[in-house]
């Protein structure tokens, strides 16, 4: 049996890069980021220059968990409600979710790199 | 292992959050599993300082002079 949320205000002020704001229920989720995330130094250069294949960081396999853990559990909801007052964000941003409402299964990857080309100093 | 919860109602003022970002989640209510996974990487390779040979097939490639 699921509990329902309850938000009396919510406030989020960009949500941008395939982020998503979800308001009610849902089964599954697997939110994927890659990035490369370049910063050169007086020089124009686009996606292609950057490819994700050129870096093992993007091609290299996620560890997976071997078993899942038998378990048993009794959930009892006295009370079946969750209660926010207020919530008050900036950003939702690379391929997040913020959700108010019950989401039975998160899959969530992010990968990200970093590069930074500084020109030499003549 | 087998365990019980007793829900009571659970009752939150303010939640403030800057950001949430690469493949995070803020859930308010109730959830199975999670499995979240992350690489970040900024190995050598990541800060280069003078001339640069593009990688990859970028048909760019010419067009960049440092």
């Amino acid at each position: 049996m699921i509990r329902n949320s309850n938000v009396t205000n919510i406030y989020i002020n960009a949500c941008s890069y395939s982020s998503i704001i979800q308001l009610g229920d849902a089964v599954r989720a697997d939110p994927y980021l890659r990035a490369i995330a370049v910063q050169r130094e007086g020089a124009f250069f686009d996606a292609e220059d950057f490819p994700y294949e050129e870096y093992s960081i993007f091609t290299r396999p996620f560890t997976e968990m071997e078993s899942i853990v038998p378990l048993s559990q009794a959930h009892i909801h006295h009370e079946p409600k969750i209660n926010v007052h207020a919530i008050d964000m900036e950003g939702v941003s690379g391929s997040s979710i913020v959700q108010v409402g019950s989401l039975k299964d998160i899959d969530a990857k992010s990968r990200i790199k970093h590069i930074r080309i500084l020109a030499r100093e003549t | 292992m087998n365990f019980t919860v007793h829900n009571q109602g659970l009752n939150v003022g303010n939640i403030q959050v800057t950001g949430v970002a690469s493949s995070s989640v803020l859930l308010i209510g109730d959830n199975e599993t999670i499995k979240l996974s992350s690489m970040y990487d900024t190995p050598p390779e990541s800060y280069i300082v003078g001339s640069v040979v593009p990688f990859g097939g970028g048909q760019s490639g010419g067009r960049i002079k440092l």
